[in-house]
């Protein structure tokens, strides 16, 4: 049997207001008719310069934001944006910064302490877990910020910038690890700028200019074109 | 419309706020006795013992005014800014956003909680006995509580929209400091002013918990007003929440 796909866009438009939010009739219109389907386990990239509306169009897959016209659908339980620390509180200690972090990205307590082992062995930070973050340096705030993130295990994973997080070393464990879910069907929008990472990764790739999508398809086809339009 | 999930993470980042509190300081919990009995001390000192008439056991009566006034104020303050407070969370993930006063409100009762001990112990150290009427006070402390949640949420709801709400409910909190009898008695006012003043739901409240706690003379219909007005403002709250949940994300830079 066909499955429908993971997330569907139907003529999505999507506008902010300008100046007073509440009463203004004013409005930008971010994302324009946009129609577009995520297919479960598919890696979709989306290229496009600053502006384009990418971020605003992880937001609306995010379910942060509702379209102001068209239609989204969603076919699966949980999508979220790979977010670092998200709700990190400085004054806790590890441990409890990873158990409020996952709440908020919609794990139940049960879940993210079943978890809790794999999250803190994979940040590489564990002689610390039961010190205050405020006593963490940055890269191991985000080391642990990502772990967490990465362990959420959303049926679409979004990631605006591809991890650039921690020492070299982390950063090869932390790609190798997204390498790893990615391939093992996990559907994931990832918004880049990097023309190789976007050509291994993904299956398909999205051109977002003013808001439109200018050109969907194979990767290399896609980026030739956009280098293309922007050498001229 | 309101998610299990979401009311469990409300009560642990309540918690995980007032723990983060707790390990700031150097005084950490004691902080949290000191502070409100400093606070009453002020109050005591100004309205106590420059404008006690002597009549009756002033310190008392303004204590019970005093303790639940601060539950309310620091509830509605805090209340108030608590969706902007978040942006950081709110830009990255989609949480309801009723999470963040509720969650907010929720650590300013566990606080409450201590001082209003302590006042029962104050009132049963003076020689007040316990009666049945004391059987209201969860009714009427459940009550206070949806009357600041409500309230709370409304401004929560709004203030990303018009940040000046936050400098608006500042000055109408001190106006409220004034009109919900917490230094003077209400009903002892003459004339038309005193049912009008009754007309805030707080001073019905205040009033309440003075006649169980120290005057022994409580008809719980007088719960009834303030029941209906902060039912009818938790509803409201809800409603703009929801209705403007996926919106805050744009708003909040």
């Amino acid at each position: 049997m066909p499955r429908s796909p993971a997330i569907i866009l139907d003529h999505v438009d999507i506008a902010y207001a300008k100046g007073l939010q509440f009463f203004s009739s004013k409005k930008t219109w971010v994302i324009q008719d946009v129609t577009l389907e995520i297919e479960h386990g598919e890696t979709l990239g989306i290229l496009g310069k600053n502006g384009a509306g990418k971020s605003t169009l992880l937001k609306l897959l995010a379910g942060m934001i509702l379209p102001d016209k068209g239609c989204i659908t969603f076919n699966v339980d949980r999508v979220s944006l790979l977010a670092l620390q998200v709700g990190f509180l400085e004054h806790l200690n590890g441990r409890e910064n990873v158990v409020l972090s996952a709440m908020f990205m919609g794990l139940s307590k049960k879940e993210i302490l079943s978890k809790m082992d794999r999250v803190v062995n994979f940040s590489g930070i564990a002689e610390y877990i039961d010190k205050p973050v405020s006593t963490y340096s940055a890269g191991m705030k985000a080391r642990l910020g990502f772990s967490v993130a990465f362990h959420v295990d959303a049926d679409v994973i979004l990631v605006d910038e591809v991890i650039a997080v921690g020492d070299a070393e982390f950063k090869k464990a932390a790609r190798l690890a997204m390498r790893e879910k990615i391939s093992a069907g996990k559907a994931a929008v990832i918004v880049s700028h990097d023309f190789a990472l976007l050509r291994e990764w993904c299956d398909r790739l999205v051109w977002l200019d003013k808001g439109r999508i200018i050109q969907a398809g194979e990767p290399d086809e896609v980026i030739l074109a956009y280098q293309k339009s922007l050498r001229v | 419309m309101i998610k299990r999930h979401y009311l469990l993470l409300a009560g642990y980042k309540a918690y995980s706020d007032l723990k983060a509190e707790a390990s700031r300081g150097f005084l950490g919990v004691t902080w949290w006795v000191i502070e409100p009995i400093l606070y009453m001390g002020v109050f005591y000192f100004a309205f106590g013992m420059m404008f006690s008439r002597g009549e009756g056991d002033y310190v008392s009566f303004l204590l019970c005014g005093l303790v639940a006034w601060k539950w309310f104020a620091g509830s509605v303050a805090t209340g108030c800014s608590s969706i902007i407070a978040h942006r950081g969370i709110i830009r990255l993930v989609y949480v309801p956003k009723y999470v963040f006063p509720l969650a907010s409100m929720l650590s300013g009762t566990a606080k409450f909680i201590v001082v209003f001990v302590l006042l029962i112990a104050y009132l049963l150290y003076v020689g007040y006995v316990p009666n049945r009427s004391w059987l209201w006070l969860p009714a009427l402390l459940l009550l206070q509580f949806f009357l600041a949640l409500g309230v709370s949420g409304i401004l929560a709801s709004l203030t990303p929209f018009f940040p000046d709400l936050r400098g608006l409910t500042e000055s109408a909190l001190m106006l409220l400091f004034f009109l919900s009898g917490i230094f003077f008695d209400i009903e002892k006012i003459d004339g038309e002013a005193a049912s009008w003043l009754f007309l805030n739901p707080l001073a019905s409240l205040i009033n309440a918990y003075r006649s169980i706690l120290i005057e022994e003379a409580f008809d719980a219909s007088v719960l009834l007003y303030p029941a209906l007005i902060s039912a009818a403002l938790l509803v409201l709250s809800i409603l703009l929440l929801v209705r403007f949940d996926r919106q805050y994300s744009k708003v909040i830079q």
